[in-house]
């Protein structure tokens, strides 16, 4: 039915063709899957739910150069004129901002002796006792802090007694799922974990402690601090506009840095994975249109070039589907062949990239989804030339030349 | 002979203008999008002081304790403690080595209107700036007194000197940093390296600082490190003093070392010097040792490029084959297609090389007009790049290195990927064409 030994014999002919097609079949095939697999674990990534409103949160530093202000003082008179204001729902200074690609992060451990202890290390997020609220953390198991378990950190000796920790960070530390009301110690300082929260990224979006996250009441007396205020949704513009004349207005010993979001600082940490995505799915988009842009214009050609041999075998009587099937199943059959090259190039590019760039192991379903989209766009591709080759005249038989 | 061949590629690439644009297009998308990954790659891979990259030194001490692990390839820090930094500084008086290491302020004139502005500051010994060829417009750096006794003098840059006075010579001149008062005794020219080779810790394509401090105020003032500040003990610190005796790490170190005596005159005193602190068992590993990296090699360990990048340009540049592919099986179709006018020729007398010749003229000019094109792509591309991405603008931009090189790669990609078919056309028998006719 599908003549494919004279449609072999015919490919035969015109080995060199049809070895450049396969090739390129081939290697479109093993960039496209690679590609797309990358593509996939930096959106995966960049998806990921970060546990905070990220549009809701307004962040930015702030230094503060005379040596005579007192910092964890004016935080708290900063915060509650803050929270005066209609639009805003919860405020707080603090020592970094989540997803923002800097900040403080220690060494954890789930007991004082180091001999045998699990340790982790994890974003530290010091602020004032509404810390949760800020960052509306909803706290699966314990409680959120008091306002009397603030501690202001004048001198290294001042450190609260109790902390908030991830999930994850209980999981890493606590194996036994029993975090709560332990301690962990960091060098010699013991933390009581009061409370623990489903998920709240920290600073760092790249690093493997980004969901391990730890909650401390304490205010730094710190010249470089920052300050973090949740608003009603919308709001964020109106918050960024106004913050630095409000809180100028209450002390201007300072220099007070742009405010922004934590969805634009987000976007700030992501910008690499953003660059490298876009630039990939250009690569993809132009490459399949200039793959099947080639097949096309192959396939115009052999039909220009077999019109007679075309007339003829309309005129011995093939059908015009006949024709059509014709060119459909010869470029199936090179694409068949480009594929199971394509396959093998696609393994041996990733297994390159696994050795060199610490990739991970390409699944088979990005190759599968390539190889399906490969074959309908050389199909598609194929069609009209096919559809021109099918319309030619049986007479084009009987014209000499 | 070749401006004939041209004419006769013209007339041969319009009579089938579909297939030359098509041929065109395929070439410039690849050479487009493989020039904008190699600017990338090329940029970022830029040694900024390349003329004394062999005789700048970045010093590295493995100062950790016995079961600690970093980051680093090595398992060295990147960084030193500040008790070894001022160690190191008072050896060897008779080579240009410093430390340094990244602070802030706030900035105003003495002027009480003035709005202060925050401006980040490297504290540092005089020899940076001949060490790194940091030039002067006014005055020149603080002398060898000051950074032996803590004196408040200041060196600023150009742009902060816009800043603060609108330009001129202010040299004598008083600034607040912070609420103390240094006297300027410099100010530099513009100086941004990038990648910012000596400090690569918080991004290495960040601005350099614009304000520069005599190292020895560290021990009197308390200046602190924005950069990173990294801890392997278990040491609890409490204040600026502790931190100053901790084994925190947090400065960088770089030395000049012009000869191969003096890379090893200073190699072995890194060696004497680590030996006598294992002796006070301070450094703890039994592999404790000193490292010297020179510019680019410190650039590669720290990895200032990225894997990303390469893996862009190896990705752009597979695609780039596939364009290729694409034209040589166009070309092979249209050639052997136009085989009977070759047979034609030949049987008139043309030589097989001239016929060669012919057809591979005719794909340089494709190459040619693809790459040209190319290179309006990737101009395109990288001005996409640096409107959407922030920080974008010095590694987006390309150097004549990269603007030559479009065309080239283009052209002589194209040649060779036509070679192929031109051969095949050229050794086709005129008589099998003159029978048909």
């Amino acid at each position: 039915m599908l003549h494919i030994s004279p449609i072999f014999n015919a490919m035969m002919r015109n080995k060199s063709s049809v070895v450049l097609i396969i090739m390129q079949i081939a290697l479109t095939l093993a960039i496209v899957s690679n590609a797309a697999f990358i593509i996939k674990e930096r959106i995966d990534d960049m998806q990921r739910d970060s546990g905070i409103p990220e549009t809701e949160i307004v962040g930015f530093s702030m230094y503060f150069y005379d040596e005579d202000v007192d910092i964890t003082k004016q935080l708290q008179v900063d915060q509650q004129k803050i929270m005066e204001l209609p639009y805003v729902v919860e405020a707080t200074g603090i020592n970094q901002l989540p997803l923002s690609g800097s900040g403080d992060s220690w060494g954890f451990r789930n007991q004082l002796e180091m001999e045998g202890a699990l340790t982790s290390g994890a974003g530290v997020f010091a602020g004032n006792s509404n810390i949760t609220q800020v960052f509306d953390q909803q706290i699966t198991k314990g409680r959120s802090f008091r306002p009397d378990e603030l501690v202001l950190r004048n001198s290294g000796a001042d450190a609260p007694k109790v902390a908030i920790i991830t999930q994850a960070l209980a999981d890493e530390l606590f194996p036994d799922g029993d975090a709560l009301g332990k301690y962990i110690y960091s060098i010699d300082l013991p933390f009581q974990v009061v409370g623990i929260m489903d998920k709240m990224q920290g600073p760092w979006v790249h690093s493997s402690l980004v969901e391990k996250t730890v909650l401390l009441p304490v205010l730094y007396n710190q010249q470089f601090i920052r300050f973090a205020i949740r608003v009603e949704p919308g709001e964020a513009d109106t918050m960024i506009k106004n913050v630095q004349d409000i809180l100028l207005k209450l002390e201007n010993r300072r220099v007070i840095n742009t405010a922004s979001t934590i969805a634009e600082m987000k976007a700030t940490s992501y910008q690499r994975d953003k660059l490298m995505t876009n630039m990939l799915m250009v690569i993809i988009a132009v490459l399949i249109f200039i793959t099947a842009l080639g097949i096309a214009g192959m396939t115009i050609f052999n039909v220009n070039r077999r019109q007679k041999q075309i007339g003829t075998r309309r005129a011995l009587g093939a059908s015009r589907a006949d024709i059509q099937g014709y060119f459909m199943t010869e470029s199936a059959m090179i694409a068949g062949l480009g594929i199971v090259l394509g396959i093998i190039l696609a393994l041996v590019l990733n297994n390159y990239l696994m050795t060199y760039f610490s990739s991970e192991a390409l699944s088979f379903n990005y190759i599968a989804a390539t190889l399906v989209g490969i074959i309908l766009v050389i199909e598609v591709a194929v069609f009209l030339p096919a559809l021109k080759a099918s319309k030619i005249s049986p007479a084009i038989a009987t014209r000499s030349v | 002979m070749f401006s004939y061949y041209i004419q006769l590629a013209i007339k041969s690439l319009k009579s089938t203008i579909g297939t030359t644009l098509l041929m065109v297009l395929a070439i410039a998308c690849g050479i487009g999008i493989s020039m904008t990954a190699l600017t990338l790659n090329h940029m970022t891979g830029n040694n900024p002081i390349s003329e004394k990259s062999d005789q700048l030194f970045a010093v590295q001490l493995q100062s950790t304790g016995s079961s600690s692990t970093w980051s680093t390839t090595d398992n060295v820090p990147e960084q030193l403690t500040y008790q070894d930094a001022t160690n190191l500084m008072r050896a060897l008086p008779e080579l240009k080595h410093t430390p340094m290491y990244k602070t802030g302020f706030s900035v105003r004139t003495l002027d009480p209107e003035f709005a202060p502005v925050l401006r980040s500051s490297r504290v540092t010994t005089r020899h940076f700036f001949s060490m790194f060829d940091v030039n002067f417009l006014y005055g020149g750096p603080w002398s060898k007194t000051v950074d032996e006794n803590p004196t408040f003098q200041v060196v600023i840059s150009e742009e902060l000197n816009d800043k603060l006075f609108g330009g001129g010579d202010n040299t004598g001149k008083e600034i607040f940093l912070n609420a103390t008062t240094y006297q300027i005794v410099g100010i530099t020219e513009s100086w941004q390296p990038k990648p910012k080779f000596y400090d690569v810790n918080n991004g290495a394509f960040q601005s350099s600082e614009q304000l520069f401090i005599p190292f020895v105020l560290s021990s009197v003032y308390e200046l602190q490190s924005w950069g990173n500040n990294n801890g392997w003990k278990e040491e609890r610190v409490n204040n600026y003093q502790e931190k100053l005796a901790s084994e925190i790490l947090w400065t960088q170190y770089w030395a000049e070392l012009p000869t191969k005596k003096d890379q090893d005159k200073f190699s072995q005193f890194l060696s004497g010097y680590v030996s006598q602190q294992q002796k006070l068992a301070r450094f703890e590993r039994d592999d404790a040792k000193g490292i010297i990296r020179n510019v680019q090699q410190w650039l590669d360990y720290n990895d200032v490029v990225g894997d990303d990048s390469y893996v862009l340009v190896a990705v752009s540049f597979m695609f780039l084959v596939v364009c290729l592919v694409n034209s040589i099986g166009l070309l092979l179709a249209k050639f052997l297609r136009n085989a009977p006018h070759v047979g034609v020729r030949r049987a008139l007398g043309a030589s097989r090389g001239q016929v060669f010749a012919q057809h591979l003229v005719e794909v340089g000019m494709l190459g040619l007009l693809g790459g040209l094109l190319g290179l309006a792509f990737a101009y395109f591309g990288l001005s996409l790049l640096k409107n959407n991405f922030d920080g974008f603008d010095f590694v987006a931009s390309m150097d004549i290195t990269m603007f030559l090189a479009a065309p080239i790669i283009a052209v002589s990609a194209t040649v060779l990927a036509g070679i192929y078919p031109a051969w095949r056309v050229c050794t086709t028998l005129p008589s099998i064409y003159l029978k048909t006719q």
